[in-house]
């Protein structure tokens, strides 16, 4: 990290009152429809505040179970590659294949599949979620020190005591690295879910966004915009958070920056 | 540095359930290799005394203690344990690189080859991290030591189950000059004590006089013994002994046989 407290606090700070300005200036040379101000949209957000709150909770839980989906399965798999390289080699090219299927184009799929309503978030935020932690634990597994594996060998150690006290401790900083993106993508997806599969029961981000942009109510799609900026900060957070906690006192990489 | 062991160690007895390590008709050739690394090797290093393969880096001294861990097959021969079988922790080996895991605490580096054998004995880390001198430092994570302190939990983590051999892959090798010198102390008396059989590779003769009683000088390919020189003298000897015409002369022999 570098600078001050106070700079690293000032730096961004100005840059939000000048983003704010500017947008402010912007928005009172067009109609409201077009660009609302940031007054207008602030007007929104404390009108709508409940259905806000309620879409971005349930946004949340969408988003939330379908990284826990994912992460397991794409974990899951991890552990299974390391164990078996004739699963590695059958099904990794369709891991890989299915990475680069776009979840837009998926997501119709799962509406016909599950119906309208959460459960296709759900789908949709797993799938995003999958492909980027069966990487880390792909990565994380097999990339241990050999001289260590040795050590475990040496005093006989069995394929579960190996996985519990090296492979696994040794892949936390790999999977963390997968868990920052994959918590990224999970609101993403969820989104994109919401998009194609929501009727608005229960109330969703994805789903205002939509309605309320055909319905020219541009202040609260804004509102609804920033909800699902400020969850996406606040699970990336979260994830920061664990990582730092648990192994943030022994990992090189934490809290090192430049010169 | 100091360190606090009882005077006099010629053949400790446990030497009596340290096994003697016998390579017999060794062969090793890698998958695709033109010529084999080790071809029909014979040598034969004594039950409870501390024997030190020397040879230049590279020559294969190294896959020759991989050999006698386990951790390797031979492709021809074999490597024969002459004692008592070695029971589970029986071998340790330390390698060039401490090797700790990194969210471990030193004390909990220390017990893992315990752990993995299902068993808890805190007396047995607690003399371990004592042997090393770091008994202070057990509640530290790897990433607070320096790299002599590292080595040590090496050792440590390496002695704690009482093995009758120990295996050192130039355990000394990344170490700077003065750092190896305190270590060298540290080392020698951690393993008098118990009287295991010790086999040390290392490139550097000196050392290899001053700590072994039994150096033998590896080289060429395939892999031959090109000296075997039986070291005199109780052990652990002071780093003075080094300077002693006797282990001068020892040196420079062996020198001439590399």
């Amino acid at each position: 990290m570098s600078g001050t407290p106070a700079r690293s606090m000032a730096l961004p700070a100005a840059v939000a009152v000048g983003v704010l300005v500017a947008w402010a200036g912007l928005a009172s040379r067009l109609p409201e429809v077009l660009l609302p101000g940031p007054i207008s949209v602030a007007h929104a957000v404390v009108d709508r505040w409940e259905l806000l709150g309620r879409s971005a909770l349930s946004t949340a839980g969408s988003a939330g179970l379908g990284l826990l989906i994912g992460s397991a399965v794409g974990l899951g798999l991890g552990v299974g590659f390391l164990w078996s390289r004739a699963l590695e080699l059958a099904v990794y090219p369709y891991a890989l294949l299915l990475q680069t299927l776009p979840v837009v184009a998926v997501a119709p799929l799962l509406v016909v599949w599950l119906g309208y309503g959460a459960p296709v978030a759900v789908a949709s935020a797993a799938l995003v979620s999958f492909f980027p932690m069966l990487t880390a634990a792909h990565v994380g597994l097999l990339g241990v020190d050999p001289e260590q594996v040795e050590l475990f060998r040496l005093y006989g150690a069995s394929r579960l005591q190996e996985l519990r006290w090296l492979r696994a401790p040794s892949a936390l900083p790999a999977v963390f690295a997968g868990l920052r993106t994959a918590a990224g993508l999970s609101v993403i997806g969820a989104i994109v879910g919401e998009f194609v599969g929501s009727n608005g029961e229960p109330p969703s981000l994805g789903y205002l966004v939509l309605r309320s942009a055909r319905s020219a109510d541009t202040a609260l799609t804004f509102a609804a915009v920033i909800a699902a900026a400020c969850l996406a900060g606040v699970v990336y957070w979260a994830a920061r958070t664990a990582e730092a906690r648990l192994i943030g006192p022994w990992h090189p990489g934490q809290g090192g920056g430049r010169a | 540095m100091s360190v606090e062991r009882t005077p006099s160690v010629g053949q400790p007895d446990r030497a009596a359930t340290a096994p003697a390590v016998r390579f017999v008709g060794l062969g090793l050739r890698w998958a695709g290799a033109a010529a084999p690394l080790i071809d029909g090797l014979d040598l034969e290093l004594p039950a409870g005394r501390v024997s030190a393969l020397v040879g230049a880096s590279g020559c294969g001294k190294s896959t020759l203690l991989r050999l006698a861990a386990g951790l390797l097959a031979p492709s021809a021969g074999e490597v024969r344990l002459e004692g008592p079988p070695l029971g589970p922790g029986g071998r340790a080996f330390v390698f060039q690189s401490p090797n700790l895991l990194a969210w471990r605490t030193v004390e909990d580096n220390v017990s893992l080859p315990l752990q993995l054998q299902g068993r808890s004995e805190p007396a047995a880390v607690e003399a371990a991290l004592s042997a090393v001198g770091l008994l202070g430092a057990r509640a530290l994570l790897p990433r607070a030591l320096s790299g002599g302190m590292r080595m040590r939990v090496s050792l440590a983590r390496a002695l704690v189950t009482r093995p009758s051999l120990l295996l050192l892959d130039e355990p000394f090798g990344a170490l700077d000059a003065i750092t190896r010198r305190s270590l060298h102390g540290v080392f020698a008396a951690a393993w008098a004590e118990r009287g295991a059989t010790v086999l040390m590779v290392t490139h550097d003769i000196e050392e290899a006089v001053l700590l072994a009683d039994r150096v033998v000088v590896l080289g060429g390919q395939p892999l031959s013994v090109r000296a075997v020189r039986d070291i005199p003298g109780d052990r652990p000897r002071p780093d003075s002994a080094r300077y002693a015409p006797a282990a001068i002369e020892a040196v420079r022999a062996l020198e001439a046989a590399l």
